[in-house]
């Protein structure tokens, strides 16, 4: 039987373009469904939005060293319009980079939400395709916990389009994501509360790291709430009010903007058709074997939709392993042993130093 | 990434020397900000005798300059 694609691939995000490219290199014919902007979390509202405004928040601490090397007093303020239209401008012109790699390697775009038929057979919008190999890459999305009035609070995707520079804002979690948050936001010059429900941030890297981490944002100027818990929050005239709860005693912190810096993600696999595939989840994600092969014969997945380890060059890797294995006759599955964490977290001490991690571990 | 938004036209070149036959890695080159700081943790991997391949299946550091090591096609 012939099918329209060899490979259609829903979600064009960091794992679906690259298998995209991969597989088209192999002279497969490949589809590509995208119901939202080019290039997914990461190009959108995740790692490249997120490191421009680390690289804005750094000047005013480079502007207080510069007088140790003989440079006069700096003053300067951040116009944050200017800066986050500049941030977000850039996506775009990243967007359009997308657009044209897909173009330049015959992969057919269609922009609408997709979901299955039949395990060869999707609905893209108003059309139907059918494929031989479909590959499922469409990432995560944060969710808001079942707190009174967390209707109140934003999510990462939103910090990148906030209108004003929030005054004081709290972040929720103690993750890489929220300690690099905490970070930009404190070197943009916004007050920081950041609320965790254990004793230290960074849970699963080295306890000496997170030590060292910890007390330099500390010192820094960041307030951290350990082993804490919301419980509710409440928007009255002064902002927005929350109630922390630590241990027997509980807290209340005013802000203008409470940040929940995904602390819950999930694979958006809703509205996917699923049921009609034998592909089968594992903890609410996508489960599939080292070949990224899932339960249905015909059908893979990569990146965030699987949740392993949910960052960017690992979906790439999966995908391209993917390509290789099935396309390109160059059987490899991808390796998780061995990859490399790191943080874009800035802690400073009083005494001046600087310092970023980059960690390995294994798994 | 960092000129982007300053609009300034700063150009980092990397680049692998490879041997053809054996696929070892003979040479690693970079000019641009932080060559220094990146190029001693490539120093290792020569000295190790990595090969492109191995290059190849190391997982990038994103997003950094320092990916583009490990990427090259
Ligand atoms: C704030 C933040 C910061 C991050 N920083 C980093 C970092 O510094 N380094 C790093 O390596 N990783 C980082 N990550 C993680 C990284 O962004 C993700 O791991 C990566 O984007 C996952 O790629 P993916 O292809 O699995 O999914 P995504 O990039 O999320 O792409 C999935 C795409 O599928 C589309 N889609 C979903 N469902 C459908 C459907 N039914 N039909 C059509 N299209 C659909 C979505 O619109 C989306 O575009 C960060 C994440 C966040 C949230």
């Amino acid at each position: 039987m012939s099918y329209d694609f060899d490979l259609f691939i829903i979600g064009a995000g960091s794992g679906g373009i690259a298998t995209a490219k991969r597989a088209a290199e192999y002279d497969a014919k490949v589809g590509i469904a995208e119901s939202d902007r080019l290039g997914g979390t990461c190009v959108n509202r995740g790692c490249v939005p997120k490191k421009l405004m680390v690289y804005a928040s750094r000047f005013p601490e480079l502007f207080e060293d510069a007088q140790g090397y003989g440079w006069s007093e700096v003053k300067s303020t951040l116009d944050w319009k200017t800066m986050i239209t500049a941030v977000n401008k850039d996506v775009d012109r990243l967007n359009g980079i997308y657009q044209r790699g897909l173009e330049k390697f015959n992969v057919e775009i269609l922009r609408a939400h997709a979901s299955f038929i039949d395990p060869h057979t999707i609905a893209v919008g108003d059309t139907k395709v059918t494929a031989d190999k479909i590959l499922i890459a469409v990432g995560g999305k944060p969710v808001k916990p079942h707190i009174l009035g967390i209707e109140h609070a934003i999510v990462s995707d939103d910090v990148f389009h906030l209108a004003e520079q929030p005054k004081h804002i709290v972040i929720l979690g103690g993750g890489y994501i929220g300690c690099e948050f905490a970070c930009i936001f404190h070197g943009l010059g916004t007050e920081v509360t950041q609320v965790i429900r254990g004793e230290t941030i960074l849970r699963g890297f080295d306890d000496d790291l997170r030590n060292e981490i910890q007390q330099g944002m500390i010192q820094q100027g960041i307030r951290l709430l350990n082993n804490a818990q919301l419980i509710a929050i409440e928007k009255n005239s002064d902002g927005v009010c929350l109630s922390v709860g630590q241990g027997d005693t509980a807290d209340t912190v005013i802000a203008d903007a409470v940040n929940l810096a995904a602390i819950g993600r999930k694979p958006n696999i809703q509205n996917l058709g699923l049921e009609n595939t034998g592909v089968r989840l594992h903890d609410g994600a996508i489960a599939v074997d080292r070949y990224s092969r899932t339960h249905a014969d015909n059908i893979y997945a990569v990146g965030d939709c699987t949740n392993k380890i949910n960052l960017t060059p690992v979906a790439i890797n999966e995908g391209r392993a993917f390509a290789d294995t099935v396309f390109g006759g160059k059987p490899r599955d991808h390796e998780l042993r061995n990859y490399s964490l790191r943080c874009f977290h800035h802690p400073r001490s009083r005494h001046g130093w600087t310092h970023r991690s980059r960690s390995q571990r294994a798994v | 990434m960092y000129y982007t938004l300053p609009d300034k036209e700063e150009k980092t070149t990397m680049k692998l020397v490879v041997d053809e036959k054996t696929n070892k890695i003979l040479g690693a080159h970079m000019v641009g900000e932080h060559a220094a700081e990146i190029i001693q943790g490539v120093a290792i991997a020569l000295k190790m005798g990595a090969t492109k391949a191995d290059f190849d299946a190391t997982v990038g550091i994103h997003p950094t300059s320092a990916e583009e090591f490990v990427t090259m096609r």
